[in-house]
């Protein structure tokens, strides 16, 4: 599965470089949505066919909360620790880390303080998306449900969800997108904080 | 967001229901898992062509490139520590139950 990912990524990204004409570049937007919308329905028929999921949902209980605080903690401290080894201060390292992947918002949040951090900004979480579609199943397979979580940070309400459900369990799915809203609700807060 | 957030829920929503009402037999739903696949895969096909078609993205990529590559592989890692510390705690397995 991992490798028709990449590949299904590494195709998209060759076409959309060498082919694909940019006036047309609007149209993706429709075609993202659409098929964005498809999947989350099939993800909520999935949910839907499951007996006794309200049960499951409700014994998730605590980590309904805990698991998105650990993941925004951890992708702050990431950032940071990141942050110190490219050499920038630790505050536009754990901004950078609390874009959690929303790398529209992130750069813009971060594009008056510095035009070069906006654009890492930007960069550093296009790259967590793809790399959180390349692993979730890896780290689902070898580490666990849970786990295959963090990598999507915000991006786990829409783009990676239809990968995590594929992955794991409708009981994470459930998990991975209350985990996606309350991270994007975290985003323009703590974005800003770090360069207050 | 706000709107976005009340669309993705309501197509969840009416997912849920027709999974719950069992609308469809049998058969049907078994081509719908191939069908799930297939879209996604176009979305995985889509959202690479986007970043390949980026200015942004691509310009940036020589001089910003390795240094964005070490901020989001450092987030995933630490993030996904954080998350296993805490199932740990939690005493739950690797499919996250009791």
């Amino acid at each position: 599965m991992t490798m028709r990912i990449i590949l299904a990524v590494c195709i998209g990204g060759f076409t959309g470089y060498f082919l694909f004409p940019k006036e047309m570049l609007f149209t993706t937007d429709y075609m993202l949505d659409a098929s964005l919308c498809l999947l989350l329905l099939f993800v909520g028929i999935d949910l839907g066919k499951q007996k006794g999921m309200v049960q499951k949902v409700k014994r998730l209980g605590v980590s309904m909360l805990v698991i998105p605080i650990m993941i925004a903690v951890g992708s702050i401290i990431g950032g940071m620790i990141g942050g110190m080894l490219i050499q920038i201060p630790a505050n536009e390292g754990g901004a950078l880390g609390a874009g959690f992947g929303w790398y529209t918002l992130s750069s813009v949040l971060l594009l008056d303080y510095s035009p070069k951090l906006s654009a890492l900004a930007f960069l550093s979480n296009v790259f967590r998306e793809v790399l959180a579609i390349m692993i979730i199943p890896l780290i689902a397979k070898y580490i666990g449900y849970m786990e295959a979580i963090a990598p999507s940070g915000a991006t786990a309400m829409d783009t990676t969800l239809p990968i995590i459900t594929n992955a794991t369990d409708s009981k994470t799915g459930v998990l991975a997108f209350i985990s996606g809203i309350f991270l994007s609700m975290l985003v323009p807060i703590i974005v800003p904080l770090f360069i207050f | 967001m706000g709107l976005r957030l009340l669309l993705y829920l309501g197509i969840l929503c009416i997912g849920i229901f027709i999974g719950i009402k069992n609308v469809f037999p049998e058969r049907l739903m078994k081509r719908m898992d191939k069908l799930q696949l297939i879209v996604l895969f176009i979305l995985l096909f889509i959202m690479g062509l986007r970043i390949g078609a980026d200015d942004t993205v691509v310009d940036s990529l020589g001089f910003l490139g390795i240094e964005a590559f070490i901020i989001a592989t450092c987030s995933i890692i630490v993030s996904i520590g954080c998350v296993f510390i805490a199932r740990k705690f939690l005493n739950l397995d690797g499919k996250g139950e009791k």
